[in-house]
């Protein structure tokens, strides 16, 4: 379990680090003159949509080449292509967790980012265990003690002070960004529906294997339905996608590609060690480490309301981080006859 | 059967061996020889480390626990006999029916 632990927190600290690139990569060029080409064609809306939509392309192309050096590393070519070879096994897992993390829940935090803000974005998605553990104990069984729960109350109690904050503000001010709000709620759906998903998968395969095989997966939705498709309906992307060799916009997009590849890397391997809720529930600590990342590189403050949520999903868990290791040595509940020692 | 991705092999010799039950070295030892990419101390490291992750899935369970004084696996390492559980057993029946023929 202390394995899992350390896997989960290794995840928030890079996880929160990854928004830093996150936020900057909206300021850099070619993304800023695609924006301006299609708001002048389209509307604001649509530019940043388009946009968020390629930097998750592009976010995801990245993860796949920090991933293949990883492996190298690691030395798992050759599970991964027994794996593969078992298509039905555990494949199919991997492809709804890409479809859900990639198009729905990293879509979902780079527009929460472009639409309202890095801050906001990182915490909106604190709240995403809830459904993490909802699905783990509905789906894959895996037993959940009183402490754990209570924890995973007070991280929802906190999403709620981190939304209901944000949309008073913006419906007092006349200033709502509705767009945005949707993005925070796809990453919370994304990646809770990802992590039940996944960890089904998990089960029986090993942690590095399944990440490559997820992240080839998205690539794959990329570039060839949603990238086609964009450009089908008259989006200049692939000339934008043609102008990212600037060494800037390359070195933060493998920033980006890193930061990211490796928090997944350690999120996917508390996942068979710690169960879904409490492996997601230690790993959305990483909104704390965004506001603090943020606010060092990019100078960029948060309001109370968001504070005040994120202090509560950071309390909340604690609340599951001190629950005794031994009432969960095993994530699902065996026969009486079958208790571990 | 062999080639098949470690987890899933790993369940199907816990459902072989006698009462479902082996050491993990004993059954590290049978997977090194069928998979030439885990020979070594760092395949034997990540095969162990399967193992954890099998047993915190509630897909085998602890039944003894001994330090490897000898060295038979890795000296001053814990050495643990697992046995297969009924959720082990139904997941390898579950992936046995997904199984693609070879």
């Amino acid at each position: 379990m202390k394995i899992g632990i350390t896997c989960a927190l290794l995840c928030a600290v890079v996880w929160g680090i990854w928004y830093v690139p996150g936020d900057l990569v909206w300021s850099l060029e070619p993304f800023v003159s695609m924006m301006n080409d299609i708001e002048g064609t389209h509307s604001k809306d649509a530019a940043f949509i388009v946009m968020a939509l390629l930097i998750t392309a592009l976010n995801a192309t990245f993860i796949v080449l920090t991933l293949s050096v990883w492996n190298i590393g690691v030395r798992k070519f050759k599970e991964i292509k027994r794996t593969i070879r078992q298509t039905k096994l555990t494949t199919k897992y991997f492809f709804f967790a890409a479809a859900c993390g990639g198009p729905i829940a990293i879509t979902g935090t780079f527009l929460a980012t472009g639409f309202v803000g890095a801050g906001f974005a990182a915490c909106a998605s604190l709240v995403y265990p809830i459904i993490g553990t909802v699905l783990s104990m509905t789906w894959l069984k895996q037993k959940m003690t009183r402490r754990i729960f209570l924890g995973i109350l007070i991280v929802m109690l906190g999403g709620l002070s981190i939304y209901a904050g944000g949309l008073i503000e913006d419906i007092t001010s006349g200033n709502a960004r509705p767009l945005g709000y949707i993005g925070g709620l796809m990453a919370v759906i994304g990646w809770g529906i990802e992590g039940a998903v996944a960890a089904k998968g998990l089960d029986v395969s090993d942690s590095d294997v399944a990440l490559t095989i997820r992240f080839i997966m998205e690539v794959a939705i990329w570039w060839l339905f949603i990238i086609p498709i964009l450009i089908l309906l008259g989006f200049p992307v692939l000339k934008y996608t043609l102008m990212i060799f600037d060494p800037i916009t390359l070195l933060v997009l493998t920033v980006l590609g890193f930061t990211f590849g490796f928090s997944y890397v350690t999120w996917y391997r508390a996942f068979p060690l710690l169960g879904v809720g409490m492996g997601q529930s230690l790993g959305s600590l990483y909104g704390l480490f965004a506001v603090v990342f943020l606010f060092l590189f990019v100078g960029q403050g948060q309001s109370w309301t968001l504070l005040l949520g994120a202090a509560l999903c950071i309390t909340g868990t604690f609340v599951m981080f001190t629950e005794k290791t031994s009432r969960i040595e095993s994530l699902r509940e065996l026969d009486s006859k079958e208790e571990s020692l | 059967m062999e080639g098949m991705p470690v987890k899933f092999r790993f369940l199907e010799l816990y459902s072989e061996a006698e009462n479902g039950e082996a050491w993990n070295y004993e059954i590290i030892d049978v997977m090194k020889n069928e998979y030439d990419d885990f020979k070594d101390d760092y395949g034997r490291n990540v095969l162990n480390y399967a193992l954890i992750e099998m047993a915190a899935s509630g897909f085998i369970r602890a039944l003894d626990m001994k330090e490897d004084v000898e060295g038979i696996f890795r000296k001053g390492s814990i050495l643990t006999l697992y046995r297969i559980t009924n959720i082990g057993l139904e997941q390898l029946d579950d992936l046995k029916k997904g199984l693609k023929p070879r």
